[in-house]
């Protein structure tokens, strides 16, 4: 449904952030992206979103070319979680999660009782309900993601773009995003996500693409993407992938 | 936490009411609620002087102050959440200093009323449109530097403002422009009253129509884009509106500080920041605020004081208070 055809993009039309990009994602399929600090993850994703203007190729969306569309029929498809949100006024989670209807109001509308009731089943599908009335301003790192991730739901769309979506999460929150992302795909939500840890592929396991130096350097299954000499070329350290209980994690190797 | 929305709306509404008839029934010359009442709902016409007191001289002016405090309120509080920014009023964009800039120009050159209104006006719009076009220059549609621009566009008005002073004549128009600085309500005239509110009401419509959007303004640009909102198109309308509303308040009124700053701070205490709500909650409170300083002004000593002073010396502590507090509905 979403296919990325040979984008290229720089901020200042000389240096290139990223270029020679292709892939495809088709319904329920979770595209998991590595890559080490700034080389263009969160640009990619900000140009899937359209938030940011190609320099080079195209993206289409179930055969649409993107650059055609407008905001309101992109929001339709794709919902997008930022890496960081910070809200200057304190609204509440609900009020936030309902915001999310926004591309199926009118201009001059307003959310009724049955998107309120939409917003509320979202909670409870990531089990923050006891969370509605709180301040978006006032609630942790995590259940802040989780409000937003009601939000993007609300939206509904079909392709989800997440931007480290447990970069900020404790260990326990991790594996908790990490599952829910395995229940969303199989709900049939196409999903892209960046982010720095291997092992989160794995345990997805999803398909891998490692951006570096401007380009994908590998793409394909995360058993034969991520192995000890792609980690060294990107993170340049020397890295053990071992067994434990039958699934792979990345272990730092001694020296 | 918060009260209830439809109960804070009518209990609002209700002092509103009261605050309107007792604005009418107080001045230099008292007439009875009662009396208020017969003349204006009942046709009773047998005290001659109340009833032109009331009609040509109360009426307009408290229909003036309720407007005007309902304009900086609302228009306060859309630009707040336009820029996520608790800290901006109505006058972010330089519409006081451009409006101000024209006054001056107008009683410069002798000017009738209506010329001083037209000026002010006019030339807050021109200011508005100069920030939002140097906007556009540094490319980008970021409301960070839309307000950057404002501040800028504002200071240049400014001192074409204090130009004007110095040069105008210190034995009447001096006095006059500073006067008008200080912002009032007395020369309000029933002609010009008129098509100054509608289009208030006008702009003020459009606000209230599309307010629930401006909750998704206020959480971001990238999210606002990310749920469908074509930015610059919601941007320009909230901006036109706002700007229209100010001006056309700021033409009859003269600039009146710190009622679209502290407004919406009240109302976010009593309803919660969900424009939804804020926003009627903020125009209502609004209304009565200025009507309330505005009797203040005409009654406490024989003369007028300026509305600007009585508004800063209201809302200063009070805005020091509701810092001390913090729970004035921001982060």
């Amino acid at each position: 449904m979403l296919k990325v055809d040979d984008v290229a993009f720089s901020y200042d039309g000389k240096k290139k952030v990223f270029e020679n990009i292709s892939f495809s994602l088709k319904q329920g399929e979770v595209l998991c992206i590595l890559g080490p600090n700034g080389s263009g993850k969160s640009t990619l994703l900000r140009c899937l979103n359209s938030l940011l203007t190609l320099n080079n190729g195209n993206i289409s969306l179930n055969g649409k070319d993107m650059t055609r569309m407008s905001r309101k029929e992109l929001a339709a498809q794709l919902g997008f979680l930022p890496q960081i949100h910070v809200s200057t006024f304190p609204f509440s989670v609900l009020e936030v999660a309902v915001m999310g209807r926004a591309p199926h109001l009118g201009l001059a509308e307003s959310p009724s009782e049955k998107d309120y009731a939409l917003a509320k089943e979202n909670l409870e599908l990531l089990g923050i309900s006891p969370l509605a009335d709180k301040p978006y301003t006032q609630i942790s790192g995590g259940e802040r993601q989780l409000a937003l991730i009601a939000m993007v739901l609300t939206q509904k769309p079909r392709i989800l773009l997440l931007d480290e979506p447990t970069s900020h999460l404790d260990f326990g929150n991790q594996i908790r995003m990490l599952e829910l992302i395995k229940k969303l795909s199989t709900k049939g939500f196409s999903i892209v996500l960046t982010t720095h840890f291997p092992d989160h592929a794995f345990h997805l396991s999803s398909t891998v693409a490692i951006i570096n130096k401007g380009t994908f350097m590998a793409a394909g299954p995360a058993d034969t993407v991520i192995t000890e000499e792609n980690l060294k070329r990107i993170y340049g350290i020397d890295v053990q992938i071992a067994y434990v209980n039958s699934s792979k994690i990345c272990v730092p190797a001694k020296k | 936490m918060h009260w209830n929305y439809k109960t804070t709306l009518i209990v609002l509404l209700c002092v509103l009411i009261a605050i309107f008839f007792a604005s009418i029934s107080v001045g230099r010359y008292v007439i009875s609620i009662d009396s208020v009442l017969k003349i204006l709902f009942f046709g009773d016409r047998s005290d001659s002087t109340a009833t032109l007191v009331i009609f040509n001289v109360r009426l307009p002016r408290v229909i003036a102050a309720l407007t005007v405090g309902a304009s900086l309120a609302v228009t306060g509080a859309a630009f707040q959440g336009l820029f996520k920014n608790p800290l901006v009023s109505s006058y972010q964009l330089g519409v006081s200093s451009g409006a101000g800039f024209g006054a001056a120009l107008a009683i410069t050159l002798a000017g009738s009323t209506l010329m001083i209104q037209g000026y002010a006006f006019f030339f807050g719009i021109i200011a508005v449109l100069a920030s939002f076009a140097m906007s556009r220059i540094y490319k980008g549609s970021s409301t960070l530097t839309l307000i950057l621009s404002g501040i800028i566009v504002g200071s240049f008005f400014s001192a074409l403002v204090s130009l004007m002073q110095y040069i105008a004549d210190p034995r009447d128009t001096l006095p006059s422009i500073v006067f008008w600085l200080m912002g009032s309500l007395a020369s309000i005239r029933v002609s010009s009253l008129l098509p100054t509110v509608i289009v208030i009401v006008a702009g003020i419509t459009v606000l209230m129509l599309v307010r629930w959007r401006i909750n998704i303004l206020a959480m971001g640009e990238d999210e606002a884009r990310s749920l469908g909102i074509n930015l610059r198109v919601l941007v320009s309308l909230v901006v036109a509106c706002c700007t229209i509303v100010t001006a056309s308040a700021v033409c009859i009124s003269g600039v009146i500080g710190w009622v679209g700053l502290v407004i919406p701070h009240i109302g976010r205490m009593l309803v919660g920041p969900d424009y939804k709500k804020l926003l009627p909650v903020s125009l209502l409170i609004g209304a009565s605020y200025l009507l309330v300083i505005d009797d203040i002004a005409r009654t406490l000593i024989s003369g007028e004081l300026p509305l600007g002073i009585l508004t800063a010396l209201v809302g200063t502590p009070f805005f020091g208070y509701l810092l001390w507090k913090a729970k004035a509905g921001w982060s």
